[in-house]
């Protein structure tokens, strides 16, 4: 597990280090550390990490320019910060978790588990997902999203009305789900469904199953998926 | 945009009151007089046994001889008849004619040979003469004042004066008795009122010295109101006092004094009102001034006119200073143009009773701009107060201290006594923080340890070793509090300090005159976060110690600017 700290106070990047190699002692993570996120950048562009571990001061334009740049990447950004207040707008644009100072272990470690157990969704309020587009930051709301399909390492955002446009975002289905809400199901090993979308659940001959969306298009569903996007359209309807 | 309505308001009131007033005085005199005695004949008497007097009093005296004069020239200290002839028209008259006389002399007076006033006294000398009340209203008895001609004659005496005057013979008319009540009536509200107006002035102004601020102008103004409420006394006596003739000098002498004191202190409270400079001189200069015009002065009237004006001009002067230089002053300007223009055609009338209106007009300015500023005063307060409250909040806010906290848990847990020690210098930072900012100056030393705490707060948490060199002598130099600490903690937060640059404090003391040149290390500037918060802050200061320094007669001016200069950010104090 790769593990990068920005922290500008050395007493306080030694704590979150020392606290983190703590917590994950298993999983042996390798950390780097940086007093700031200029100095981390070109680490970051030439290493893939899988975590952030971010210290912002979220109170200029500058914090937010940041943390949605950082956030638009392949890795999962934790937001370590006294700004508390601004705790909910780094919601909104899809960290994966923000943790107040001062801070101690056990809150710490929640924040990890949310790496660590995959299968546990916790959804804090994520509104944009943040894209880089041509070296631009463009946040989509998660209500224009249709469906989301894995590409590779990557994951394809197909947007509601817009057939022909899709965005790349550099994070992996596996990780934007961690992010995402309740209505957002992974109907399949590469799909995802904005449930608020789909129009109706189609069993095909020989046990095919499929959801067709509001937009008419048709995505497959997993047989081990089927029993939950049905439960979830019955109580929905 | 009230003031200035206002302002308005005030410049056409005084305009139109002085018009009327004006107009006023001319109608008094069309239709309350009926005659004036345009040429009276007078013999002088010399020997009593030789010029009979009664002789004076017969209509059958050939009087063609007599010297003629006019009425303000009756002589002084001598023994004289006057007779003059007068015509009756009772068709133009609306009441009984009456005989309005004011002199100083005593006086026996005659109508077609019959005695119809005794006023004091006649005699040959100042030891037989006993003085007569300056104005007498003498009735004509109904069966005398017949339609024709009719010989007004007079025996007077004129030895009871202390000192030589321009005319000792004011008024010799005959009036309508009832339009002469009704008009001395109005005009003694108005100076009642006038007077009114000018003491409770005065003593509002009394009580803004007492209970609001002890302003040396505000002395000067409120003297300057009661003087001229006094004028205005002593001027109306003659209506309402019937004093005798040998009082009339000490009477002059008072309205003389009391013009004196009023003119000087007028121009003095623009001086002092305005903060100008050469005060001092000015005032000397001014006051010579005044006493060389009262002595050209060929009348105590003439005084008056030439007090006034001098007052006036200089008032003038200092207000179209005040205008050119601080923009403002601009009503007080029109004001004494007006009634300087008043002054140069109606003289008397605006030594009588004009200049207390004029002086009305610039109390009610005066108060307009004090309330003014009394307003402005308030918000500054208000202002420097919330300014207060916001940084004190913003050194409690929740980022610092929780950083501070996460410190502080590292260290309990890894190095205990190093976290005791933090708190400890914390706590000293949030302690003086406290008690300083209540303050509205402190020693400069006081403040430096208060910035060396924030400097160490800084040093712990960013493992470096942060130091304020200082240079000069810092001994007896007073400043408006936390304006340094401000300034360095504005550093931290507006920057990323990554190396162990110094902050400098430079002190320059040249009499007095205190300079503050503190450079603060730029290396990363973090996006300005544009609330100024910290600039806003020290203006605020600045200007409280600035005020609180006028009321104890330090008169110091403060300034500050701040700068970026080759890799440090320069802010500059003076005061």
């Amino acid at each position: 597990m790769n593990i990068v700290i920005v922290e500008d106070e050395p007493l306080v990047l030694q704590r979150t280090k020392r606290l983190t190699l703590e917590i994950l002692k298993l999983q042996q993570p390798k950390i780097q550390c940086f007093s700031d996120i200029d100095d981390a950048e070109l680490y970051l562009s030439e290493n893939s990490i899988d975590l952030l571990l971010l210290d912002l001061n979220l109170k200029g334009r500058n914090g937010f320019d940041l943390l949605k740049k950082n956030v638009s990447e392949g890795y999962h950004t934790i937001i370590i910060s006294a700004y508390a207040d601004k705790a909910i707008d780094a919601f909104q644009y899809g960290v994966l978790d923000f943790v107040a100072k001062p801070f101690t272990l056990e809150r710490l470690s929640k924040s990890f588990n949310r790496i660590l157990d995959k299968s546990k969704r916790n959804y804090y309020g994520c509104r944009y997902l943040s894209i880089k587009k041509l070296g631009v930051i463009d946040l989509i709301a998660l209500s224009d999203i249709s469906y989301i399909q894995a590409d590779g390492h990557y994951s394809l955002l197909h947007l509601v009305n817009q057939a022909d446009v899709t965005a790349l975002h550099a994070k992996s289905i596996e990780k934007i789900m961690q992010l995402l809400p309740e209505n957002f199901l992974r109907v399949h090993r590469s799909y995802a469904v904005n449930m608020n979308n789909v129009k109706q659940l189609l069993i095909e001959p020989g046990s095919q199953y499929a959801v067709k969306l509001n937009s008419g298009t048709v995505i497959p569903v997993g047989r081990t998926k089927y029993q939950e996007v049905k439960l979830y359209l019955e109580s929905k309807f | 945009m009230f003031f200035k309505n206002i302002k308005k308001l005030v410049l056409m009131m005084s305009v139109l009151s002085l018009y009327t007033l004006a107009v006023n005085n001319e109608t008094v005199q069309k239709t309350v007089i009926q005659n004036k005695f345009n040429e009276i004949s007078i013999k002088e008497i010399k020997d009593i046994k030789e010029d009979n007097a009664a002789q004076c009093h017969l209509l059958t005296t050939k009087d063609n001889h007599w010297k003629k004069i006019t009425f303000d020239k009756i002589p002084q200290y001598k023994h004289f008849c006057i007779r003059a002839w007068v015509n009756i028209d009772k068709s133009l008259m609306t009441s009984r004619p009456s005989l309005l006389v004011g002199m100083l002399a005593a006086s026996s007076l005659y109508w077609d040979e019959t005695l119809i006033s005794e006023n004091g006294k006649v005699g040959a000398s100042i030891e037989t003469e006993v003085p007569g009340v300056v104005k007498t209203l003498v009735n004509i008895p109904e069966h005398l004042a017949v339609d024709g001609k009719h010989l007004l004659s007079g025996e007077i005496s004129t030895f009871n004066l202390s000192k030589n005057l321009n005319s000792i013979g004011y008024v010799l008319v005959l009036v309508n008795e009832q339009d002469l009540h009704n008009k001395i009536l109005i005009l003694s509200i108005m100076s009642a009122t006038f007077i009114g107006i000018l003491l409770i002035s005065a003593i509002i102004f009394q009580l803004f010295y007492w209970l609001y601020q002890k302003e040396i102008s505000y002395q000067a103004f409120s003297i300057f109101c009661l003087s001229s409420s006094l004028i205005l006394v002593t001027e109306q006596a003659k209506f309402w006092l019937d004093y005798t003739y040998d009082w009339h000098i000490i009477r002059l002498s008072i309205i003389y004094f009391l013009t004196f004191l009023a003119s000087c202190l007028l121009p003095f409270f623009f001086l002092l009102n305005y903060r100008l400079p050469y005060k001092g001189l000015c005032t000397i200069f001014i006051i010579l001034g005044l006493i060389g015009l009262s002595f050209i002065a060929i009348s105590y009237d003439h005084a008056s006119t030439l007090l006034f004006s001098g007052s006036l001009i200089s008032t003038l002067a200092i207000n179209t200073y005040s205008a050119y230089r601080f923009k403002k002053g601009h009503v007080n300007v029109a004001i004494i143009l007006l009634s300087l223009s008043s002054l140069y055609f109606i003289p008397d009338y605006f030594n009588e009773f004009l200049f207390s209106l004029v002086f009305i007009l610039i109390v009610m300015t005066m108060l307009v701009s004090l309330i003014k500023e009394m307003h402005t005063n308030k918000i500054e307060a208000l202002k420097s107060e919330r300014v207060k409250t916001e940084l004190l909040r913003r050194n409690m806010q929740p980022h610092f201290l929780m950083n501070c906290l996460t410190q502080l848990m590292e260290l309990i847990e890894l190095k205990p006594k190093k976290a005791v020690e933090f708190i400890s210098v914390l706590s000293d930072e949030f302690r003086l923080l406290t008690t300083q900012s209540s303050q509205n100056e402190i020693a400069l030393s006081e403040e430096i340890i208060l910035c060396n705490k924030h400097l160490k707060i800084m040093s712990v948490r960013y493992q470096k070793s942060f130091q304020l060199t200082v240079n000069g002598k810092i001994d007896d130099v007073f400043i408006p509090p936390t304006i340094l600490h401000s300034q360095i903690e504005n550093c931290f937060t507006h920057n990323e300090i990554s190396s162990s640059r110094s902050f400098e404090l430079t002190v320059i003391n040249t009499n007095g005159n205190i300079n503050l040149i503190l450079k603060t290390p730029i290396e990363k500037k973090i996006d300005h976060q544009g609330t100024g918060l910290g600039e806003r802050y020290i203006n605020a200061r600045l200007a409280e110690f600035e005020r609180i320094n006028t009321e104890t007669k330090k008169t110091k001016k403060c300034s500050f600017e701040s700068y970026e200069e080759s890799q440090y950010w320069v802010s500059k104090f003076s005061f």
